[in-house]
């Protein structure tokens, strides 16, 4: 099964990326979010209400909502501010992509573990700028809430295809297409991965130049 | 189980019906609950409760919810016309303008016939719900929504539901439509679609020059649509988080329509008929019938007397105040007013910790009805409005109600700054007398001034 896979690319102040991230994944969370499923007896089950909390951004010009679930958005935090610190470190690299990944298990036989089948895949690439003054840091907050308004509008559309999603589960197979750890929501079992891609490493870069340039000298 | 061919079945039909009526009445909840001013904030239940439908907890104001069944009251079949909110700006000197108007409709030339209504139907009508929640906040209009009563120069939102044809003239030149949700069904395709003004300043002190058309009451005559309706509602009646449906414990009459939350792989088995079709007796907006003679009357289809001062800002986390609050001759002393509202503020702020702790436990049984706490804002919107001046609600930065967000809303109220009173353009000819008069009585008093130099030289050379 081929996975959708879409790509948001956005260029970003430093302090910037945390929001940026979330709102997104949040948006996509929302939607891929169900309610606590109880099941009565087989093929029957009802399923809980989710909530809904409005975020406020402070270094873009934004509000995203997301699900009411603390345990899910410290969670999605955590994740994003590893990929964050890694971005921001002194020297470290200027561009990154982080990956949230829905994907669906599949059982396999003694001793192997269940095989992970993805089913939906957002990039978002991101590419860290530094801005001179304090008015281009304002413009740019501006700015970039705009973007960001742009991409979760196109999230409201391909949510609204409503393409594959996994079917809905017997009981026995519900930690196959949901992760149930959360106590108050069930969202499709998903995983964040990142990436970062720098400037290439100063000491191969400048051999490299170096090299090259006394070859071509001579 | 799912329709097979082309007929769908009797009880699908049913549920159908039923699950689109309630699609349409949450769509509108959520469309005019983004557009309070105010922050939303509900929470999940591993456990849905009857009104929970779509498995989201989306609270239910009441007055919305009448407006709501008075545009469906007339359609037939549900969704034979579309259904418009239109969601406008009025400024204290009683203009409008168009901000957006969102419309559900039906495409009956685009329909799934193998779908089934019992849950597939209804689990794409959460995700098209789910969608309205965050595009709701991504369109200009929340802005300039969340902005209502942090600026000097006073505008309420206000909303509209009708039927028929939305009309988009009003958004101006260059608005943009976007596509928000659609929900394949058995019978056609529902659509939640959204047409926006872009044309606009964002500084709210121009906007009441932006005024483009003027929108007769009548208007919709044509769409068949309740004349009452065609009246601008506002947004937040003064209505806070506690005066919602649910907090109140207010269950709607009609109990059979809570939602089902079990859902099965066999047909699901309603017992009680479908009932409600007929006219629900609606809410009556209380407005405040005294009014100041200063104030702008609006005279509305149904020959009511509405006025802006009813509606009078009611911004986020504006506190209920008595009358006798606001008492005092703030007007005469603009700056004045700054010190007065200090000193009121004091003890508010505790109040607003309390607010803040009933609102998020959400366990708040309040004793406020929903009727007290329309009149207690009627009141106190009528004190508050003397004439030219208008009170700046101050707001303490770091003591709000929700910790994470108070940097980034003191972020925008100083992004947001208002204008200095002295120079609002009502003030202006006021502020242009004093100041002639001053030059006046200066240059009565020039003789003086020029003796005072010259003494003050004369000194000077003694000295040294």
């Amino acid at each position: 099964m081929n996975a959708r896979s879409q790509v948001f690319e956005l260029s970003v102040e430093g302090r910037q990326i945390e929001e940026v991230v979330a709102s997104l994944f949040h948006t996509l969370l929302l939607n891929r979010t169900l309610g606590k499923f109880h099941y009565k007896q087989e093929g029957s089950y009802s399923i809980g209400t989710v909530g809904i909390v409005d975020v406020d951004c402070d270094f873009v010009d934004f509000t995203y909502v997301r699900a009411a679930s603390d345990e899910l958005n410290e969670n999605l935090f955590r994740e994003i501010s590893v990929f964050r610190d890694t971005l921001r470190s002194p020297e470290g690299p200027s561009a990154g992509q982080i990956t949230l990944e829905f994907f669906q298990k599949k059982r396999a036989r003694w001793p192997f573990q269940a095989e992970c089948i993805p089913w939906e895949v957002w990039h978002v690439k991101l590419d860290v700028i530094s801005l001179a003054n304090e008015h281009e840091r304002q413009q740019y907050r501006e700015k970039s809430g705009e973007l960001l308004a742009e991409k979760v509008i196109y999230i409201a559309e391909c949510m609204n295809r409503h393409d594959y999603v996994p079917k809905m589960p017997n009981q026995s197979e519900l930690d196959l297409v949901f992760d149930t750890a959360y106590p108050d929501v069930q969202p499709y079992l998903f995983r964040i991965s990142h990436q970062t891609t720098g400037p290439p490493s100063s000491s191969v870069g400048t051999t490299m130049r170096k090299f090259l340039k006394d070859t071509l000298t001579f | 189980m799912s329709s097979s061919g082309k007929v769908i079945q009797q009880q699908d039909r049913k549920d159908l019906e039923k699950y689109t009526k309630f699609f349409i009445y949450k769509t509108l909840q959520i469309i005019v609950q983004s557009r309070l001013g105010e922050k939303i904030r509900t929470k999940s239940k591993p456990f849905s409760s009857g009104t929970d439908w779509f498995n989201l907890a989306v609270r239910d104001i009441p007055e919305v919810q009448a407006e709501a069944k008075k545009a469906l009251s007339n359609q037939q079949p549900i969704l034979g016309q579309n259904v418009c909110v239109e969601i406008s700006l009025k400024t204290a000197e009683g203009d409008q303008m168009v901000l957006e108007t969102w419309y559900i409709g039906m495409n009956t030339e685009q329909s799934d016939m193998n779908v089934r209504v019992s849950y597939t139907v209804y689990n794409r009508m959460s995700i098209a719900l789910k969608s309205l929640f965050s595009v709701s906040r991504v369109v200009p209009a929340y802005k300039i929504s969340r902005r209502q009563g942090a600026c000097s120069d006073d505008y309420v939102i206000c909303y509209r539901i009708y039927g028929g044809n939305p009309q988009f003239f009003q958004l101006g030149e260059g608005y943009k439509m976007t596509k928000v949700g659609q929900v394949p069904t058995p019978t056609g395709t529902i659509l939640i679609n959204l047409a926006y003004r872009t044309k606009m300043m964002i500084s709210p002190h121009k906007q009441s020059k932006e005024s483009l058309i003027e929108v007769k009451d009548d208007h919709f005559k044509q769409d068949n649509s309740p004349k009452r309706a065609t009246t601008p509602k506002p947004c937040s009646l003064g209505y806070r988080r506690e005066s919602v449906a649910e907090d109140l414990g207010m269950v709607f009459e009609e109990g059979q329509d809570s939602c089902s939350t079990t859902f099965s792989t066999s047909p699901p088995d309603y017992s009680q008929p479908q009932g409600q079709n007929g006219r629900v007796p609606s809410q009556p907006i209380k407005i405040n019938q005294a009014l100041s003679p200063d104030v702008n009357i609006i005279h509305s289809a149904s020959g009511k007397q509405t006025s802006f001062t009813n509606f009078h800002k009611v911004g986020a986390f504006v506190q209920h105040r008595t009358p006798k609050d606001l008492n005092t001759d703030l007007e005469d002393v603009p700056f004045l007013s700054l010190l007065k509202n200090n000193k009121v503020k004091a003890p508010d702020i505790n109040n607003t910790q309390d607010i803040s702790k009933i609102a998020s436990t959400e366990e708040n049984i309040t004793e406020m009805g929903s009727t007290e706490t329309l009149s207690e804002s009627s009141h106190s919107s009528q004190a508050s409005a003397p004439g030219d001046f208008v009170m700046v609600e101050l707001k303490t930065p770091f003591a709000g109600v929700d910790a994470n967000s108070d940097l980034g809303k003191f972020f925008r109220d100083c992004q947001g700054a208002p204008p200095l009173t002295t120079f609002d353009e009502n003030n202006a000819t006021e502020t242009l007398d004093q100041i002639t008069n001053q030059l006046a009585a200066f240059e009565s008093n020039m003789k003086d001034f020029d003796d005072f130099v010259c003494s003050l030289n004369e000194s000077g050379n003694d000295d040294i």
